[in-house]
């Protein structure tokens, strides 16, 4: 038999609660009760233990190896730019290079690779350290 | 705790919040999933997958629908986009025979005389229904979701979705109704 306006009247008062309109409805009424009370009892669904600590683990070292990613691909952004502007400046200035420019820099040369190995030394301490932060999360 | 109390934690980076909040909606994703898909398997990676996702999101989320709702269409578009991309196929070959012969088959009153064999038996004809008739139920009636909130979810019309409630029922009813009347229910 399809579905009638007679059952439809009679759900959307269960759905919201109501009691049986009429008389006529009583025994009808008595009956999607006792169907809606089996629909509300909880299926066994078999989730396995531990799930949500497992997913949890799984999400944070996602997040880790994505910021790590992330990190790796600002770096070589960065080391490209250098390179980029290095090159792109010793081109510019190439015309007016010459060996008496360079001797000016050469005293100051361990200094600069003085200067340049603490800047590395700093970005990898830095790194160890946000990442023990990440990890701790 | 309450849901937002919740949500503001996870998004301020706390391990335990999120736990619990897997937790609390695990049931809903579990079910919502494998009332779609039916490898176990699957079923596990899947939600897995949905809350991954929700990690990932939750620091866009706004309150601007309930929680449970946000993760319920999560979990379903997730279901759905797998059934796709595996060819599952969702509510084809259905047959309201079968269903009737279901029926039939049980109706021998020597085995239903107990509340608890007549409920197992209803619950064992949901599963004979189309998926997505057993999807609104169970967000209905299990999740207390209303109507609108299951459209949300589904991306059906609230028409379609009364209509599924409805023709789902329905068809219950006139498979129990007897027994239904006759037992006594605590």
């Amino acid at each position: 038999m399809g579905l009638t306006e007679k059952d439809k009247d009679i759900q959307q008062s269960l759905d919201a609660n109501r009691s049986a309109n009429t008389k006529e409805y009583e025994s009808e009424f008595h009956e999607y009760k006792q169907l809606y009370e089996v629909l509300e009892s909880e299926p066994k669904l078999n989730i396995p233990d531990g799930f949500a600590l497992r997913v949890a683990q799984l999400a944070l070292d996602r997040k880790v190896k994505g910021a790590t990613k992330k990190d790796y691909w600002f770096f070589a952004i960065g080391v490209a730019m250098i390179l980029f502007f290095a090159i792109g400046g010793v081109v510019w200035a190439g015309v007016s290079l010459n060996i008496e420019g360079f001797a000016v820099v050469k005293p100051f040369l361990k200094y600069f690779l003085m200067g340049i190995g603490l800047i590395a030394i700093f970005q990898y301490l830095d790194y160890k350290i946000w990442k023990r932060r990440l990890d701790n999360l | 705790m309450t849901d937002k109390e919740i949500v503001n934690l996870v998004q301020s980076g706390d391990r335990m919040a999120y736990v619990h909040l897997v937790e609390r909606h695990q049931r809903l994703v579990w079910y919502m999933i494998s009332k779609l898909i039916h490898d176990k398997s699957d079923v596990e990676e899947l939600a897995q997958d949905v809350f991954l996702k929700i990690f990932d999101k939750i620091e866009a989320f706004k309150f601007e629908s309930k929680l449970s709702t946000w993760i319920a269409t999560i979990a379903y578009r997730t279901a759905m986009n797998f059934a796709q991309k595996k060819k599952i196929p969702i509510d084809e070959g259905f047959d309201i025979d079968r269903l009737n012969n279901y029926i039939v088959d049980y109706k021998s009153p020597d085995k239903l005389t107990e509340k608890a064999e007549i409920k197992a038996l209803v619950l064992e004809m949901v599963e004979q229904l189309p998926q997505q008739y057993q999807l609104v139920l169970s967000l209905f009636h299990l999740q207390e979701m209303s109507y609108p909130e299951i459209a949300e979810i589904t991306g059906m019309p609230i028409g379609t979705v009364k209509n599924y409630l409805f023709r789902a029922r329905k068809l219950l009813k006139d498979g129990f109704g007897e027994l239904l009347k006759e037992t006594i229910w605590d």
